[in-house]
């Protein structure tokens, strides 16, 4: 009987350890609050202007979902983004893809429509992270054309859990089962 | 003055108003630009990160531009099935005529990143197509968000570098709501 025992255990764990270890279940973790500025070079009718902002980023991550708040004082912006840890350290570091919330496929009307890459670097356990990237956005045609390119480059000052939401609107990606209910299964 | 010299000196006025009133409306509505419309040839240059490992990938379509005012509709013909982006265009201040640079959406873009559904892509070209002449040029970098689940999304970058070789009318939607491209 112990022997079963012992052997459903083995073959459970076994079962659960792929799961576990594939690389849906380990990426970086953003979350926090960061410290950083955007530069941003922009074409407003046709001619060409530059502005830096530097606003507080705050980072919600639930498994590959990631969400943004730039916090402006006056103003918030929301994106949305999913994580795409790399295939040797992705716990450590890799890349993520935002959107801001509110972009489609009509430019130049009410919203800014804006996508975004970035390089991440977020070692476990440590506050120092680094998230540097572009982005490229579009903003309204009223009252001017403008769009632009903008440099992202934030480290991170806190890594509380602001809250946020890790989606604009529709599910972005399917999450995986989170840890602590694999490894409990597993027990 | 005679009273016919008069009524014709009256029309003259009036025609003149009407040619700038005119031409008002028509550079409020974007008439200061340059001309993308025709076929172009070139090289769509990606780098992009899937499941955490690099990719590249180059791409050699055809691109045809249809251009309506500031509206701009670009179709890529692929092997692997067209695809459609939406513009605007944003004439350079000293010379609209002859330059300037268009902001590009891809038609099945949404603010879901990852989702099943949509590839996402924005791009900022920079553009040379002087009006009446065939040779224009279409350079520039797009950012694209490729659906697929947990790991497989990916994310990348392209560099896009097209010249025209025709200025025909190709007839391309310059906006995406039409057909079942629209997220």
């Amino acid at each position: 009987m112990k022997i079963f025992l012992l052997a459903t255990l083995t073959l459970t764990a076994t079962l659960a350890l792929p799961r576990t270890a594939s690389s849906a279940f380990i990426t970086y973790d953003l979350t926090g609050t960061w410290r950083g500025s955007i530069k941003c070079s922009a074409l407003i009718a046709g001619a060409k202007q530059k502005s830096v902002l530097t606003p507080t980023m705050r980072i919600s991550q639930i498994g590959l979902n990631i969400g943004v708040q730039l916090d402006f004082g006056t103003s918030t912006s929301a994106y949305g983004g999913l994580a795409n840890p790399d295939a040797k350290k992705p716990e450590q570091k890799g890349e993520a893809a935002l959107v801001l919330c509110g972009t489609d496929n009509v430019l130049g009307v009410d919203l800014f429509d804006e996508i975004a890459r970035m390089a991440v670097a977020a070692k476990p356990g440590k506050v120092k992270a680094s998230f540097k990237g572009v982005s490229i956005f579009s903003g309204p045609s009223t009252p001017q054309v403008t769009h632009g390119t903008c440099k992202w480059k934030w480290t991170r000052t806190d890594t509380a859990e602001p809250g946020l939401k890790t989606q604009c609107g529709e599910p972005m990606a399917q999450l995986p089962p989170p840890l602590a209910a694999t490894a409990g299964g597993a027990r | 003055m005679t009273r016919r010299t008069s009524r014709v000196a009256r029309l003259v006025v009036t025609a003149a108003c009407v040619v700038a009133l005119g031409s008002a409306s028509e550079v409020g509505a974007g008439a200061l630009r340059f001309d993308l419309n025709g076929t172009w040839t070139g090289t769509i240059k990606c780098k992009s990160s899937k499941a955490g490992a690099k990719s590249k990938i180059t791409l050699a379509p055809t691109m045809k531009i249809e251009q309506s005012g500031l509206e701009v509709g670009v179709e890529l013909v692929l092997s692997t099935g067209n695809q459609f982006y939406t513009g605007v265009a944003n004439p350079d201040a000293k010379k609209p005529f002859d330059r300037g640079e268009v902001a590009l959406v891809s038609c099945t873009t949404n603010d879901s990143v990852g989702d099943d559904f949509s590839f996402d892509e924005i791009g900022r070209m920079v553009v040379k197509a002087t009006r009446g002449d065939v040779k224009g040029s279409f350079k520039g970098t797009s950012l694209f968000t490729r659906p697929g689940s947990l790991q497989n999304a990916e994310a990348g970058t392209c560099k896009w570098s097209f010249k025209r070789t025709a200025d025909d009318f190709p007839s391309v939607p310059v906006t995406c709501l039409f057909g079942a491209t629209k997220p």
